[in-house]
């Protein structure tokens, strides 16, 4: 290390270092421990969602079971769906971006720092919200897609369908506000020279989520709206004594639910595009093709939401309209299996658990995929449409779609996140006990569908013949269970006593793995100037990197709380952008937020209204100038 | 020592605040969308009149000086936004103040067209009632909104904060109306005037 250097990093070092302490961990605008809080977060509502989901394979296991009410059970399969779609996937996705994004593409955080730490609070917020409803008793009961007339105060009067709507309608503003903040952060904030054909494949999939969000959440915060302003105002868009149109709530619903799917979906798949490549050991095949397949996925996600309400009687001209536009989402999506495929066979892939599970998910993707297809010739949907065979298939495309992908990134980046590999020997075992029990969970669901097990049920009569498949499923659950816990169990033993990683265990590609891990709050300390598709691969143009920081300082930025803004399109240097440091605003506004919220639902106008204000003086003071007026 | 090899963009592009408006404008605009969308699904399936039995079309008159008001008002919503670029500062304060009366009369308007209207229409009336007071009422908070911004800039213009070379806030606030006043016509075709076709 030369002196310049040397004084640079320490300068460095001053100006990112967060204040230590409890009270910078309620203030804190580091992506990184953001990113961490999210994935810590989305992980105990996983947990919480798997052990709703428990409950119910321990109800299901026998026939005549009564080991929990009806009443619970509507309340156990409503809040396990909310959960697993809203609390866990998506904001577990959203973690692994808010950590990797500014890290793959050369930035020192994201576009809006303190935006960032709102949408974490947010999102705390309305889970605990949703689950406040548990807690009274009175979760969400009517399913996680609400239909109405059943979700109406006429037929379900007390709050629970409340905690449904309007807690969605508070986690929108979090989901939203991810979104448009990864948009900008990969549009503006990468690297000089990484023109939009170098952008790694997770920021793609991040990048096409995020516009999916951006118009398809106004679809639900519309629907919950509604719904609300129904439930609790006496409005009438859903009723028919109102001259309201029930079937505008599966509309509007589904215009939001199909798109989500992609939303959990391609995040997942920008992972296994990651992890192929580098446990491939060569560079991703086809790679502008698999890129326009996310694209196009994202944009087809649109216009397929019809294929939910296969069975509800609408005319058949759009029925056949939908069914081929579903169809249509096969061929991205095969393009990029065997983008995947091709990339493993030209290359010479070592079997680590993180591309373990790259395998197991595209087994279990696959089969997914099947059903999917099928699901999407209207004659079939309706002979299956709210059986066992729906729950099956949507178990694995997102399970296999989301979870396997999700474990693939947790061993992949584990390390970078902590300097500590986690064990491998425990990590395959753990794949297997995941991979066997999952489909011993969900396979023989195909075949109760088939037989006529609706879902939903909280129970049915021995004599219907589906005693056993459920018990089968129900000892599968056992062994999914124990794999889980065992990543969990090696997670912990791992930051005990775990081997150090060094900053590139795996040989990685992308920008991430050429900073330390784990990586300082300024994460680079000069930013690099990517010429390739790979650019941890190249070695020269890293030593350029190294040699400015060492030299005349070109892009070190050590002066101030800075990162560089460049060109959307070719990557262009546009200079050094100030960045916001640490802000308490964040967590006051979405503090702010949930008074709104509390005092709609228990009808408290005084605390709505102190919400309201407190939101404006958030705002206010958040967006008061730093630097007095010249 | 190595020479940086990167190349300068030609012209200096967008601030990141600017994309993110657009892209909160997106989702917003998203979201009028689609209750336009339910508004036109609830009327194109319901049986009988629209609007229902016993509810009159909308006047058109105050509805039509609301929106000659509105489109006005993005003509120094736009002006205070380039002269400001050209570090005009007077005229800044001229032509934000002056967006900030032709929005606050809209407004009134509003709240005096709804006095009148709330007589023999309620939100908790039907269908109708309820789409039309959610959209207008949804529109006329974004209008709050905008005041409220271009109220803060205002504010800070006047203590001179503005110059050639540091406008964001103007940009974006002027960007934030000019979407507050197309949201408009749409509103303004669909409740007011499609009855009437």
């Amino acid at each position: 290390m030369t002196v310049a250097e040397l004084e640079r990093v320490e300068q460095l070092e001053r100006s990112w270092a967060e204040a230590p302490g409890f009270l910078s961990w309620l203030t804190t605008v580091d992506h990184k421990r953001i990113g961490v809080r999210y994935l810590v977060t989305a992980f105990v509502f996983f947990l919480i969602g798997g052990a709703e989901a428990a409950l119910m394979r321990a109800q299901l296991a026998r026939p005549d079971s009564d080991l929990v009410s009806p009443g619970t059970y509507d309340q156990l399969f409503s809040m396990h769906g909310v959960t697993m779609i809203f609390l866990f996937a998506t904001p577990m996705l959203f973690g692994f971006g808010n950590y990797l994004v500014p890290l793959q593409i050369g930035a020192r955080d994201m576009a809006f720092p303190r935006l960032n730490a709102l949408s974490y609070w947010v999102f705390v917020g309305a889970g605990v919200f949703l689950y406040s409803g548990l807690a009274l008793g009175n979760a969400p009961n009517a399913g996680w897609f609400n239909y109405v007339p059943l979700s109406e105060s006429s037929f379900s009067s007390g709050p629970n369908i409340d905690f449904y709507g309007l807690g969605l309608m508070f986690l929108g503003i979090a989901t939203t506000a991810g979104a448009v903040n990864f948009i900008v952060t990969i549009l503006k904030l990468r690297a000089p020279g990484m023109s939009i054909d170098r952008i790694p494949i997770f920021c793609w999939a991040l990048l096409a989520t995020s516009f999916s969000v951006v118009f398809a959440i106004p679809s639900l915060t519309a629907a919950c709206g509604m719904l609300e302003l129904e439930r609790l105002y006496g409005f009438h868009f859903f009723d028919v004594s109102g001259g309201g149109q029930p079937l505008l709530w599966q509309h509007l619903f589904w215009i939001f639910g199909h798109p989500d799917v992609y939303i959990i979906f391609l995040p997942a798949v920008g992972i296994v595009g990651s992890i192929v490549p580098v446990f491939s050991r060569r560079s991703l095949v086809a790679y502008p093709w698999v890129v326009l397949s996310t694209v196009l996925i994202g944009m087809l996600g649109f216009g397929v939401w019809v294929h939910h309400m296969f069975a509800v009687g609408l005319p058949q001209v759009s029925l056949a309209f939908i069914a081929a536009a579903s169809m249509t989402i096969a061929i991205p999506s095969g393009i990029q299996v065997f983008a995947w495929l091709a990339t493993m066979l030209g290359g010479t892939p070592f079997v680590t658990t993180s591309f373990l599970y790259v395998l197991g998910f595209l087994v279990v993707f696959v089969i997914g995929g099947i059903t999917g297809v099928m699901f999407a010739s209207v004659p079939f949907d309706q002979q299956t449409t709210d059986s066992y065979f729906v729950v099956a298939h949507f178990h694995y495309v997102l399970v296999g779609g989301a979870v396997f992908p999700m474990i693939a990134g947790l061993y992949y980046w584990f390390p970078k996140i902590t300097g500590r590999l986690l064990d491998e020997r425990i990590g395959k075992a753990s794949f297997w006990l995941v991979f066997v029990g999952f489909n011993v969970t969900f396979f023989p669901m195909h075949i109760a569908g088939l037989l006529g097990m609706p879902r939903r049920v909280y129970t049915y009569p021995s004599d219907m013949g589906w005693g056993i498949y459920n018990l089968i499923s129900s000892l599968g659950a056992v062994v999914l269970t124990l794999g889980v816990l065992a990543v969990g169990v090696n997670v912990v033993l791992t930051l005990v006593r775990g081997r150090g990683a060094g900053s590139d265990p795996w040989g990685g590609n992308t920008l991430e793995w050429t900073v330390p891990s784990p990586p300082p709050p300024y994460n680079f300390a000069v930013i690099p100037v990517v010429t390739g598709r790979d650019p941890a691969w190249d070695a020269a143009a890293r030593e350029r990197d190294h040699s400015r920081l060492q030299g005349g300082g070109e892009l070190v930025l050590a002066e101030g709380h800075e990162t560089v803004s460049t060109s959307p399109l070719a990557g262009d240097l546009e200079g050094p952008i100030e960045m916001p440091g640490e802000s308490w605003w964040p967590l006051a506004l979405a503090t702010s937020l949930a008074l709104v919220f509390v005092g709609i639902i228990s009808a408290l106008h005084p605390v709505t209204i102190a919400g309201c204000l407190l939101v404006a003086v958030s705002i206010v003071g958040w967006n008061w100038p730093r630097r007095p007026a010249e | 020592m190595t020479a940086v090899t990167y190349t300068e963009a030609s012209a200096a592009s967008r601030s990141p605040a600017w994309w993110g408006t657009l892209l909160l404008i997106a989702t917003e605009a998203t979201l009028f969308a689609l209750l336009l969308v339910s508004y036109f699904y609830e009327r194109f399936e319901a049986v009988g009149p629209w609007p229902p039995d016993g509810t009159a079309e909308p006047k058109l008159l105050v509805p039509a000086v609301m929106t000659a008001l509105l489109m006005a008002s993005s003509v120094p919503a736009y002006l205070a936004d380039s002269s400001i670029r050209r570090g005009e500062v007077d005229r800044l304060r001229v032509y934000l103040a002056s967006t900030l009366v032709l929005g606050a009369a809209f407004l009134g308007l509003q709240a005096w067209e709804y006095s009148d209207e709330l007589d023999v229409l309620r939100p908790q009336t039907d269908a109708y009632g309820s789409l039309f007071y959610t959209v207008t009422g949804l529109h006329g908070a974004h209008v709050i909104v905008g005041l409220f911004l271009l109220g803060w800039v205002l504010a800070w213009a006047l203590r001179g904060r503005y110059g050639a070379d540091r406008h964001l806030a103007v940009e974006i606030s002027s960007l934030y109306w000019h979407f507050v006043h197309v949201v408009w016509l749409f509103v303004f075709l669909s409740l007011y005037l499609s009855p009437r076709l």
